[in-house]
């Protein structure tokens, strides 16, 4: 049977949407299987009359004219124009079954009526009016419908112009009949369409709101956090700064983020057409996939596929470094000397447009045993995690830093600089209690005036939290399982740090 | 088609609409914050309004309509001499003001009686460039009956005021609105005002709807937004330098000087001269901009 999978046709005898795919969606990651059928159906009274001049529309409302009018449709065609003149515009002649009258009716300006030249039946005309007037066109009640669109063609006909055509609009209606599939038994069927993954393309124009898509979708998933009749949002990365770059209309499956207010850094998928703003960076389009963020809840993780190479080599280590930059066909310069084993902790430059557009990738490494791999307690101080993410820059980057605010060797502990601006409402969460260990992390909350600060204990305290505060004072934001590289660190010293996966 | 609203609420998070105004395709036009107080005026999609409605109701704000918000409204009288103008034509446009409307007291250079009553083609075409038109007339019912035929040409909006309750022949008609020697003050007066709004808001949501049947490319706002941006409007001290209109706007600037200024914004890509006609207005050599419908738009790309 053919199904039709993330936009590609396939030929299978899978039976099962896991089968089909070669993975298992969950109800975190679901992928949607559609089936859509093309019907074409009539639109409510509304008719395209083609003249010599271009497309009238009309809409109509029901009626004996009206009946008659449905009933001629045919032999409208080819009707040349019989006079017109600043009030209406005429077709004919078509026999009309009506009875003749001499009563005068007030017609609107663009209204379409039928009407009996001469008060003759064999006569017959279809007008539009140029303008309201009153007439006695021998009809009784003649309007039956009003021009809606193509009005300047109206206004263009003239002696010599013809009827081509006359039908009544038609659309294609896609009717849709839609299973969000959360586990991999759901079955598939011939004609079926699988969405598995948006596919997207991403713009060089904005090359900063690029490099913040492929750091967000990093894993290959895009966390939904709302799902709106115009556009669905991804909030993981709300609060992050972003130059305003390349501003332009929001169509159908746009990516686009925010560079100010309160929700700046959050990534936006459109779902409808919307004008710019100068507040949204658009810096994408989806090739395939829309239908899938669509139907998708918050919560749910949609897999992503960019046609676009994240080359951010911060954090992996020189042998990886250079096999990405190795299969992105582009120039790889280490600075200094590193041994494979190496982390890398800064390349140049940075954003992967700017590398693609280089052609080369300078790094420089530093050895493993300065960087250090750390835990998060992101369910039970969340607000505490995020602050830390900020100062050490791992919420924006895989590899973060911190520099050394505090250390002494008579000390039993750590401290790094903190913003005591940004800690100002880092409210208490998640204190120690009874005890602190070796190697967790602890930041000073908001109750006490050195908020912000971070620190480290070599030894476990049950009196003060690592920042030598009281434990009130005192967030546990996370844990390193190794602490010994720290006991050499002087003040002014970077620590570079990894989270844990 | 958009439509104009206003939220009213707290200055603290209001913020918080202002991004979702922004996300949701609209165009915040105008912010008035009122020491704890704030008025967001917006343009936006009405299918939307819903949830910015729950949004705003959240915040302990709310959102209210604006009907004529987008529209230039004459207010016309047969002249300004003082044989006239105890009209309540001033008390017609605060009232419309109220909802929103930019409201031009016209006065025609007539006014000796019903005989020689006309008006003129420029008159014709001044107040045919406004969205609607209200004409307020005298207490002859006769007279009114005369005055109305010459008006029956108007495609537009309009109402015509007079002093009979009811005069038969006279569509749009609403009376007790004669000569008055006073402000409308009292409360039948007030309702006489509210059954204008209705009348004209009545004849407007049709014409919305017309719209809507063959829109324009971009929404009048958007435009609005493009033209102060690009030609330095923005911050001007002029009084309302852009003024909406259902159709296009009104640029409040010299037609000979700056004209092809206007023609070359552009706007999702296009230039305004492209999808838009450029003409100058004969209300005090501004610029009328009327937007080309897509259907004629898509005809001539073809």
């Amino acid at each position: 049977m053919n199904i039709r999978v993330d936009g590609e046709e396939r030929t299978t005898e899978a039976r099962t949407v896991g089968e089909v795919l070669g993975f298992k969606p969950t109800p975190d990651v679901p992928v949607l299987v559609m089936r859509t059928t093309t019907k074409e159906v009539e639109v409510h009274n509304t008719y395209d009359i083609e003249t010599s001049k271009g497309t009238i529309t009309i809409e109509t409302r029901p009626g004996p004219v009206h009946d008659a009018f449905k009933e001629r449709l045919p032999q409208l065609v080819d009707l040349p124009l019989q006079w017109d003149d600043k009030y209406a515009a005429t077709f004919g002649t078509v026999p009309l079954p009506f009875e003749p009258t001499r009563k005068s009716y007030d017609y609107d300006r663009y209204e379409v009526l039928m009407g009996l030249m001469g008060h003759d039946r064999q006569q017959g005309i279809l007008a539009f009016q140029r303008q309201g007037h009153i007439w006695n066109n021998g009809i009784e009640k003649a309007g039956f419908g009003t021009v809606i669109k193509g009005r300047s063609v109206l206004a263009r006909l003239g002696r010599g112009d013809s009827i081509r055509s006359v039908s009544a609009r038609t659309e294609n209606a896609e009717l849709y009949d839609i299973t969000m599939a959360t586990s991999p038994d759901v079955p598939v069927h011939d004609g079926d369409i699988v969405l598995s993954k948006l596919i997207v393309d991403l713009h060089d124009e904005s090359p900063y709101a690029v490099e913040h898509f492929l750091f967000l979708t990093k894993d290959g998933r895009l966390p939904v956090s709302e799902v709106h009749t115009t556009f669905a949002t991804c909030s993981a990365l709300r609060g992050v700064e972003l130059p305003p770059e390349h501003i332009r209309p929001r169509t159908r499956g746009s990516l686009s983020v925010r560079t100010s207010g309160k929700e700046k850094g959050t990534v936006y998928v459109y779902l409808k057409d919307v004008v710019e703003d100068k507040t949204h960076t658009v810096f994408g389009e989806t090739i395939s996939g829309i239908e899938l963020v669509q139907e998708a809840q918050p919560g749910h993780h949609v897999r992503v596929e960019p046609r676009y190479v994240r080359l951010n080599t911060l954090g992996n280590t020189v042998a990886d470094a250079r096999a990405l930059a190795q299969r992105a066909g582009i120039a790889f310069v280490v600075e200094g000397t590193a041994g494979d084993d190496d982390v890398v902790v800064s390349q140049h430059p940075e954003l992967s447009t700017a590398v693609m557009a280089e052609g080369s990738i300078t790094i420089e490494a530093v050895d493993p045993t300065r960087v250090f791999t750390v835990r998060l307690f992101d369910d039970l101080a969340p607000q505490t995690a995020a602050y830390f993410k900020t100062i050490s820059g791992l919420k924006t980057r895989s590899l973060g830093r911190l520099t050394v605010f505090f250390a002494h060797e008579d000390m039993d502990m750590v401290l790094f600089s903190g913003n005591d601006k940004l800690a100002g409402t880092l409210t208490p969460e998640n204190h120690p209690e009874g005890v602190v260990r070796a190697g967790e992390i602890g930041i000073t909350n908001m109750a006490s005036r050195q908020r912000g600060t971070i620190g480290i204990r070599f030894g476990d305290s049950t009196e003060y939290g690592p920042t030598g505060e009281d434990f009130s004072h005192t967030n546990i934001v996370g844990k390193l399982d190794n602490i010994e590289g720290l006991r050499a660190l002087k003040e002014g010293d970077t620590v570079y740090l990894l989270l844990e996966t | 088609m958009f439509k104009m609203f206003v939220f009213k609420g707290g200055i603290y998070r209001h913020d918080e609409i202002v991004d979702l105004i922004e996300d949701l395709g609209g165009i915040v036009m105008q912010k008035t914050p009122m020491q704890t107080e704030v008025d967001v005026v917006f343009a936006m999609p009405e299918y939307d309004l819903p949830y910015l409605r729950e949004r705003a109701k959240r915040l302990k704000g709310e959102i209210l309509d604006i009907p004529f918000g987008d529209m230039e409204i004459a207010i016309v009288a047969p002249s300004l001499s003082r044989h006239h103008l105890p009209h309540p034509v001033c008390d017609i446009s605060e009232f419309l003001r109220r909802y929103g409307a930019t409201t031009n007291i016209v006065g025609l250079a007539r006014g000796y009686g019903k005989t020689i009553f006309q008006i003129s083609d420029k008159e014709r075409h001044m107040i045919g460039e406004h969205d609607a038109a209200i004409f307020s007339f005298g207490i002859y019912g006769e007279c009114i009956l005369l005055k109305a035929k010459a008006l029956a040409s108007f495609t537009l909006p309009h109402i015509i005021c007079g002093g009979p309750a009811d005069i038969e022949g006279v569509d749009h008609y609403i009376g007790n609105m004669g000569r008055k020697a006073s402000r409308m003050r009292s409360a039948e007066d007030i309702a006489t005002l509210e059954e204008v709004k209705r009348l004209l808001q009545e004849q407007v949501e049709e014409r919305r709807k017309e719209i809507g049947k063959d829109p324009y490319i971009f929404p009048p706002p958007y435009i609005k937004r493009a033209i102060e941006d690009q030609m330095g409007i923005r911050g001007s001290l002029g009084d309302n330098p852009v003024v909406l209109h259902l159709d296009g706007l009104r640029v409040k600037l010299p037609y000979a000087t700056r004209a092809d200024d206007v023609a070359a914004v552009t706007v999702g890509g296009r230039t305004l001269g492209d999808i838009a006609r450029i003409r100058k207005s004969f209300l005090n050599d501004t610029i009328i901009v009327s937007l080309i419908p897509q259907s004629e738009l898509e005809e001539a790309n073809e």
